[in-house]
């Protein structure tokens, strides 16, 4: 689980959940370098943990919680600078990766990187104060059974801000950016009915999925799926960036 | 018809119906420069072009004041959410 945040906070207490009832346990790596401040007491953690790492602090929630699930904080961000570390540690090893980070440099990163695993389902989330989205991609034998978030949302590629942990990084606009509880939440839930449509008898089954993208509006009150194709002048892209 | 009159193609994404796409060519003779602030401004009537939609041709994003060329297809999109952490 990338980020540990707003939506990687409720994330990770259902996949532990979804991990228990699996016939081989997975382990769990929870990855984020941010440390717990005051304000992220109002959408996630309690006042008691400020100061902690978000891994570690949700780590210690799910351990207490799951006690035979494995579960492993990696306080660090991910980033070009470090990235052979996290490769070694966990990424490498991962068949699923599920994201809820807040720039577009580390989900750009961490789609690349996916391009060198042979299997990986990779669920993505974010949002903005009421509304968000996720996006589901499974490659399969080195074959991509869907379009790479990027091709559906090639702003992901156009990123300004520095990632996390770089020299000059702004730590993502979206951290002092006002978002709703609601709106992680709901974000966390529908990436978790996601994981759940790979899961049969207590096994992953990484298959192509019947939708891509899914979008929740809070304010409206609707959650849609939709398969999506590449944008236009994106179908075709089959290099991305080896590191 | 004047000489500098261009034809390009608009699509827009649409997440809250079936139908993916829907498509339309606006012409306009302006002595040869269409921005998409032009285009935007043509279709506006016909399109809910919501504020955070970005406007992308062969996949990459455009601005406001990219020109467009004849032919080209343009294709709006809503942004992503991109928070959460």
């Amino acid at each position: 689980m990338l980020g540990c945040g707003g939506i990687g906070y409720h994330v990770g207490e259902a996949v532990a959940r979804i991990a228990e009832a699996m016939v081989d346990p997975p382990e769990i790596f929870l990855v984020d370098g941010d440390i717990i401040e005051d304000k992220n007491c109002e959408r996630q953690f309690f006042k008691g943990v400020v100061g902690q790492a978000k891994a570690q602090a949700l780590a210690t929630i799910i351990s207490s919680k799951f006690p035979e699930i494995r579960v492993t904080p990696v306080i660090d961000y991910i980033n070009e600078n470090n990235l052979r570390v996290h490769r070694n540690r966990w990424l490498n090893g991962s068949v699923i990766v599920l994201a809820g980070v807040d720039n577009n440099a580390t989900r750009c990163l961490i789609e690349d990187e996916l391009m060198r695993l042979k299997d990986v389902i990779f669920i993505t989330g974010g949002n903005e104060v009421v509304e968000g989205q996720v996006h589901v991609f499974v490659r399969s034998g080195r074959k991509n059974l869907c379009p790479t978030p990027s091709q559906i949302s090639p702003e992901v590629r156009n990123y300004t801000e520095a990632a996390p942990g770089t020299d000059g990084q702004c730590l993502a606009k979206g951290a002092s950016d006002p978002q709703t509880a609601l709106v992680n939440r709901s974000v966390s839930v529908v990436m978790e009915m996601s994981l759940n449509t790979f899961i049969t008898d207590g096994k992953v089954n990484a298959v192509k999925p019947k939708y891509n993208e899914i979008r929740v509006d809070t304010k409206q009150g609707f959650v849609r799926s939709f398969w999506r194709d590449p944008v236009p002048g994106l179908e075709n892209k089959t290099k991305w960036k080896r590191r | 018809m004047s000489e500098f009159k261009k034809t390009v193609t608009f699509s827009r994404e649409q997440v809250s119906e079936l139908t993916p796409y829907e498509a339309c060519s606006v012409d306009i003779p302006d002595g040869g420069i269409l921005t998409l602030g032009d285009l935007i401004n043509k279709v506006r009537d016909h399109y809910d072009l919501t504020s955070d939609m970005i406007f992308l041709c062969n996949g990459a994003e455009i601005s406001n004041a990219t020109v467009l060329e004849d032919g080209e297809h343009i294709f709006a999109k809503q942004g992503i959410k991109s928070r959460g952490c």
